[in-house]
């Protein structure tokens, strides 16, 4: 299972006004995944 | 030019949006506005090196806040009002080649909290009553940008399909006493043919009234309103269970297959929409790998969708493609 990392949000506005928003994500100490597929 | 145009016939709203016209169309790679802004490189428009998700206001947006004043004026029979809403891109990642199918699991995890935290945002304020998250994938589909990226567009109405699935649902609810939604997922799960996947918290399925040959539904087990009441297992068997359909998807014929996603989910106009049910809709055009379900003269015009093949044959063979198993499909993360 995915485990959830913590997410953090960065606001910015651009040159023209219009809002962009950064997320990013940190490990919480979790699994990093293998790319296999099973039942 | 912007404004909601009332369609006295249908009743329902019409956008008018002519900006869209000159919007960005197919750009070569190298000036793609969704790519990061590399040192000395042409701007994009996200001014960073790289990102992990991002979010941004729709340089080409159907609807805006606030609304410009429209640009005619209405009558009694031709209402007219501002569009007065916001449209988002989510670009997936930086990495400009690829799909949505190709993000790792835990990529495809964190756009469920990013799809999560949007919704609430844009559905918290006052003057958006419905927000719908979607994509569109695919040159089939009209894509105007490569990139891997999905839009948000949230609504100051009820958007008129979504209308007519709470009518049909209250009314259900009214005369059983039951959800729509949790009939469908008993009567799926009972007949099994028409399932595609299935974990802990969801099923996937080409449900009986499937209007399109690979039409997936993925339905909430829990009957959840939206994405909001989900816990953490539920938020991870949801991109679970995507990146399953996607890989099913992609993995039928060796292609990437083109499609609409849809996320339906309640009404953000403060009213109870309890009998409400949580899905995704996948509507990909393809009836074979290479011939398309046109949306032609009786669906455009009576508004009945001719569906060529079967939901049952359908289902299996998304069934057999892999990831191949059924029952608790779950691709597993080991270590």
């Amino acid at each position: 299972m995915a485990d959830a990392k913590k997410m953090t949000k960065q606001e910015i506005k651009l040159p023209d006004g219009r809002k962009l928003i950064y997320y990013t994500f940190t490990s919480q100490g979790k699994q990093e995944d293998k790319k296999t597929c099973q039942s | 030019m912007s404004e909601l145009r009332w369609h006295p016939i249908l009743e329902e709203w019409v956008i008018t949006a002519t900006h869209r016209q000159d919007r960005t169309f197919l750009p070569p790679d190298d000036f793609c506005p969704l790519c990061p802004t590399k040192p000395g490189a042409f701007p994009t428009e996200v001014p960073a090196e790289d990102y992990e998700i991002v979010v941004f206001d729709n340089k080409f947006p159907s609807m805006k806040h606030p609304a410009p004043v429209p640009g005619v004026e209405g009558s009694e029979l031709y209402k007219v009002r501002p569009a007065d809403g916001i449209c988002e891109v989510v670009s997936y990642t930086s990495r400009h080649d690829g799909t949505l199918t190709d993000m790792d699991l835990p990529g495809m995890r964190n756009l469920v909290d990013v799809w999560t935290d949007r919704f609430k945002d844009l559905g918290g304020k006052d003057f958006i009553n419905y927000v719908l998250i979607f994509e569109n994938k695919g040159k089939d589909i009209g894509v105007t940008l490569y990139h891997p990226h999905g839009q948000i567009y949230a609504f100051p109405f009820i958007p008129p399909k979504v209308q007519r699935e709470l009518d049909s649902s209250e009314k259900h609810k009214a005369q059983t006493g039951r959800c729509l939604f949790c009939d469908i997922i008993a009567e799926e799960q009972t007949d099994g043919r028409r399932i595609v996947a299935e974990n802990d918290s969801f099923v996937a399925a080409i449900p009986f009234f499937a209007r399109y040959p690979y039409e997936v539904y993925i339905f909430s087990k829990k009957h959840h309103q939206t994405m909001l009441t989900f816990d953490e297992e539920e938020r991870a068997d949801l991109a679970n269970i995507l990146k399953v359909i996607l890989l099913k998807y992609d993995n039928l014929w060796g292609i990437s297959l083109p499609y609409m996603m849809i996320m339906h989910q309640a009404p953000t106009d403060g009213r109870d929409h309890d009998y409400y049910h949580f899905h995704i809709e996948f509507h990909p055009p393809n009836r074979t790998e290479k011939k398309l379900k046109y949306i032609a003269g009786c669906e455009t015009g009576a508004g009945s969708y001719i569906n060529d093949t079967l939901a049952e044959e359908k289902a299996a063979e998304l069934r057999a493609a892999e990831p191949s198993t059924v029952d608790n499909t779950r691709i597993v993360l080991e270590g």
